[in-house]
């Protein structure tokens, strides 16, 4: 009962949105991925890949982009605490406002889960940021992006006094525009602390994507 | 003297010719003839009696009075002369002696009746086409001496008054074709009444003309304007490394700031998928680079081919008023009809 109600009020909220706020691409994308994932010190650096898809919607003002990956990583250093690998699963979500006509301003949240949880850091932040996008055509752009996560959570507790993102990637479109390659790469490092301890958390992730869209 | 009467009897002769043609009756025949020979009291005595007691047809009475006045002329008999030509110019006074063929002395003696008699003449009728109410049949003709010219029409269900006001010389009078109600002249024969007044002479004469009438040509509407055409909205750019050079600036100053803030602390980590999505978009900027690029829209051939649709689109409503003002108007032809003598 509860998900028909939302049904119904986004639908009465998507037709009472302006005209300028309607989307004028949709794409979706299937990923593989590459990431790595590193915890306070050299010894727990973890790398693998992955997969995943991501859905975007841009119209002329507003920019929604969701993206869920999941990889498979090893131990660099050798086993830790007797894990050798671990799947960590990431969500990400950033809404967009235009700023002109090549700058976006976004907020959004991401979270991050490993598994088995003893491996790495469960973590979710907030991020605020600024996307810039330069097109070479109708089917072809380039963008780069930089956020500073305001707010971080760790399932270890503590807080990271300086948290950011960047990212940057292209999308290429083939032929008429309908499908698409994308390459993206995003990095983050959260200067973390427990206790008065410093805990530093750096991800890095390339991903490669082919979609379509209308 | 003989001389002179020679030379203008063959003058006379030159001038008659073509009058000579068109005549039938015998006896002024045998003037002419009579005429041709040089044979003047002939000509005197035969053309008297001849245009008292035969019935002639108007050219033929026209051509006797003109073989007298020749023949009084060469005889010097001025006043019978002048009387000879008067009676002409009343019968047709369209005929006149032809400057280059008769002496100059015949032709003062011509000029002299003509003013002595009060007629009109030259008058000259052109077909016309014209809307009804917008214009109207011009009709030129020239009085032989000042007069008061009244110009009425008559015809199916119209006798009015065209005209009144007096002229000397040359004179035009205009019929547009109306009935007094304003409406068209229906189609059919109409009669073009002038009349000349001059103290106790009248002279008349009277200009048939066939009206008939037919819809006005609507216009065509315009798909173009005459020396302007539609500018092409889009045109391709140049080939040009922008977007390798943004690519580069992008995938650069990114990476860049990646490995400036990377935390060594927590190990080197890998270049890897920094690497690989660099490449990736150095080579999109590559590929676009090199790449046919899409045509883009030309503003202001976008503005000038709006404005261009816009003034068509305006001209073709001002036809479209028109053409709806020309299907209530009424297209009048009139043209000259054989005058009866």
């Amino acid at each position: 009962m509860r998900h028909r109600l939302l049904a119904v009020a986004a639908g009465v909220i998507a037709a009472h949105l302006p005209s300028h706020l309607v989307a004028q691409t949709v794409r979706f994308a299937a990923l593989g991925a590459y990431g790595t994932y590193q915890e306070a010190t050299t010894s727990r650096e973890w790398r693998g890949a992955g997969y995943g898809g991501s859905a975007e919607v841009v119209g002329r003002k507003l920019r929604l982009e969701g993206a869920v990956t999941r990889f498979t990583m090893a131990s660099v250093a050798g086993p830790l605490s007797g894990l050798s690998s671990m799947h960590v699963l990431t969500w990400d979500a950033r809404a967009g406002l235009g700023l002109g006509s090549s700058f976006w301003l976004e907020a959004g949240g991401g979270r991050l889960t490993a598994d088995p949880k003893l491996a790495a850091q469960d973590m979710g932040f907030v991020r605020v940021g600024l996307l810039s996008e330069s097109r070479f055509s109708r089917n072809a752009d380039v963008w780069a992006r930089a956020a500073y996560l305001p707010v971080t959570r760790y399932s270890g507790g503590g807080s990271a006094r300086m948290a950011v993102e960047l990212g940057f990637g292209i999308h290429l479109g083939l032929g008429s525009g309908r499908f698409h390659v994308r390459a993206a790469y995003q990095f983050q490092r959260m200067d973390r602390t427990v206790r008065g301890r410093d805990v530093p958390i750096q991800t890095t992730s390339a991903r490669l994507g082919i979609g379509a869209g209308f | 003297m003989m001389l002179r009467r020679a030379l203008a009897a063959v003058f006379g002769l030159a001038l008659l010719v073509p009058a000579a043609r068109a005549q039938e009756s015998a006896a002024v025949r045998r003037v002419k003839q009579s005429y041709d020979e040089l044979s003047y009291d002939s000509v005197i005595a035969q053309g008297q009696r001849v245009i008292a007691r035969e019935r002639l047809s108007r050219a033929d009475r026209a051509l006797c009075y003109e073989l007298l006045a020749l023949t009084y002329g060469a005889l010097d008999s001025t006043a019978k002369a002048v009387e000879a030509f008067r009676e002409l110019v009343r019968i047709d006074p369209d005929r006149e002696p032809d400057v280059n063929r008769v002496a100059p002395r015949i032709t003062a003696l011509y000029a002299s009746a003509l003013g002595q008699v009060t007629v009109i003449r030259r008058v000259r009728v052109d077909s016309v086409a014209f809307v009804a109410g917008l214009g109207a049949l011009p009709i030129r003709y020239q009085v032989s001496r000042p007069s008061r010219v009244v110009t009425r029409v008559s015809g199916p269900g119209l006798d009015a008054l065209v005209d009144s006001g007096t002229a000397a010389g040359n004179g035009e009078v205009r019929w547009d074709a109306l009935l007094p109600g304003g409406a068209p002249a229906p189609d059919g024969r109409y009669h073009i009444v002038l009349e000349a007044t001059s103290g106790r002479d009248v002279y008349q004469v009277d200009v048939p003309v066939d009206v008939g009438s037919a819809a006005v040509d609507t216009l065509q509407h315009l798909t173009t304007l005459e020396g302007y055409t539609e500018r092409p909205e889009s045109e391709r750019p140049p080939r040009s490394w922008r977007p390798l050079g943004i690519a580069a600036l992008y995938a650069a100053v990114s990476s860049g700031a990646s490995l400036g803030l990377a935390n060594t602390n927590v190990g080197q980590g890998t270049s890897t998928g920094l690497l690989a999505v660099s490449a990736a978009t150095l080579f999109a900027g590559f590929a676009m680079s090199v790449s046919r690029p899409e045509p883009r829209p030309v503003e202001s051939n976008i503005l000038y081919n709006r404005l261009l649709r816009e003034q068509i689109a305006r001209r073709n409503s001002e036809i479209a008023v028109q053409n709806a003002e020309r299907r209530r108007q009424t297209l009048l032809r009139v043209t000259p009809a054989p005058r009866t003598p």
